[in-house]
């Protein structure tokens, strides 16, 4: 009884569906088309249909999110440490720059600032205590201070501003890296000492390729004020007088 | 036998169906006649079948009432507030309320007819079975609210939410008269 019930209901709800095909006679279709739809009552546009249209708005409205969204993570990341989320960023950024700079100081102090990144580097793997890191780190260490002194090869009496910040910095980088000897341990200190050779060999070639007056078997020239006496006039005095004591 | 099937091109088709529905609401909202022609050939179809059903298969009437829906939706379409509202339900609501308008008018407010105009028989020869005929004689014999779910429901294919929208009940409601309308056919059936 249940089912012929709902055979039943199945039945008259098969013969519902049917009565779709129960349509609109064609000359009424076509009498609303051509005769309402003309008349409809057309208001003025809200938007001119000559301003750009809807899906180029979006598009540009996109891409100047995405542009300041962008800008946005890189100023984020220029202040990034070994560790967060915006350092890879960095690093991005200032291989861009590297990549895109063709003057040979520029470059080089661009990369020792990337130098520095990776001493940087150093001290969070030693911190964690992460020696696959660390041994990457310092070999990132040596290419880029490699790249440092290679690039003042080139360098000139215009570019002593660069070669003094470069100096300094090796400096300062040969203290922190000597602290860093310092503090890890025994096992980690001869990968450290490579570090710290790859260092020395910078400054010895920094110097080399600029005359610096602290390595005597470099050219002098560049420097050679600062061998010379301040007031020849009263140098010469000072040996007469010398010689007149005599 | 169940046959396999992927639902992945329905959903495919329904999400597609469903953007370029709201994008040419969105057009027409600002205006653009041809969109609102677009909708109107999508929809014209079930508006009148649901009216023609609603008025007891008098043509005359439905094609002033579907005019009269598709005139006032142009007018009204502004009163969309977002393009995500159910438009095949916005103007079904409209057509529903001509259609309670028109029972107001002509006072006709049982759906218990039983004089069929003549002009009826140009449509019933497209109907050319007679269980076809019983069951649209049956139809008419519904009240109003059975004659309008049972319509929308098999006919047009709504939802039981979107019917709930459309004449204002609640969902349970719905289906009790769903229910009883089927009932009330099976009954005049037999």
């Amino acid at each position: 009884m249940k089912h012929t019930s709902l055979r039943n209901y199945k039945n008259i709800i098969r013969d519902l569906s049917e009565l779709r095909s129960v349509k609109p006679t064609p000359a009424f279709r076509s009498r609303l088309e051509q005769i309402v739809f003309a008349s409809l009552p057309q208001e003025k546009y809200l938007y001119n249909k000559y301003l750009l249209p809807y899906s180029f708005r979006v598009l540009t409205l996109t891409f100047i999110l995405l542009l300041f969204s962008g800008l946005g993570i890189v100023s984020a990341s220029q202040n990034a440490i070994p560790g967060s989320v915006l350092y890879p960023v960095r690093q991005l950024v200032l291989d861009t720059k590297i990549y895109f700079t063709s003057d040979s100081g520029e470059k080089a102090i661009l990369n020792l600032e990337k130098s520095e990144n990776k001493i940087e580097e150093i001290k969070t793997s030693v911190s964690v205590g992460n020696d696959e890191k660390l041994e990457n780190a310092i070999n990132a260490y040596k290419q880029t201070i490699d790249e440092v002194a290679k690039e003042t090869k080139s360098f000139n009496e215009k570019n002593s501003e660069t070669t003094d910040n470069i100096v300094n910095s090796l400096g300062r980088q040969e203290q922190t890296l000597q602290e860093i000897k310092n503090i890890v341990p025994e096992n980690r200190k001869p990968a450290i000492n490579n570090a710290i050779n790859s260092r020395d060999n910078a400054a010895r070639q920094v110097e080399e390729a600029v005359g610096n007056p602290e390595n005597n078997s470099g050219n002098t020239q560049v420097k050679s004020i600062e061998t010379q006496p301040a007031n020849p006039e009263k140098s010469n005095e000072n040996k007469l007088n010398n010689y007149e004591r005599r | 036998m169940r046959h396999k099937f992927s639902i992945f091109p329905l959903y495919k088709k329904r999400v597609n169906d469903l953007i370029s529905e709201r994008l040419l609401v969105y057009k027409a909202k600002k205006k653009d006649k041809k969109a609102y022609a677009k909708l109107y050939l999508k929809h014209a179809d079930s508006i009148y079948r649901y009216v023609f059903f609603r008025v007891n298969r008098d043509i005359q009437q439905a094609e002033d009432i579907t005019q009269e829906v598709f005139f006032r939706a142009w007018g009204k379409i502004d009163s969309l507030r977002d393009e995500k509202v159910n438009f095949r339900a916005w103007i079904f609501r409209i057509a529903h309320n001509l259609v309670i308008d028109y029972y107001r008018g002509s006072k006709n407010e049982t759906g218990l007819n039983e004089n069929i105009p003549d002009h009826k028989h140009t449509e019933e020869k497209n109907l050319e079975k007679l269980d076809q005929e019983l069951l649209l004689s049956a139809i008419e014999k519904l009240t109003h609210e059975q004659k309008e779910v049972i319509v929308m429901k098999f006919i047009e294919g709504f939802s039981v939410r979107e019917i709930s929208k459309v004449i204002k009940k609640k969902e349970i409601a719905v289906r009790a008269i769903q229910y009883r309308g089927l009932k009330k056919l099976k009954k005049l059936l037999k």
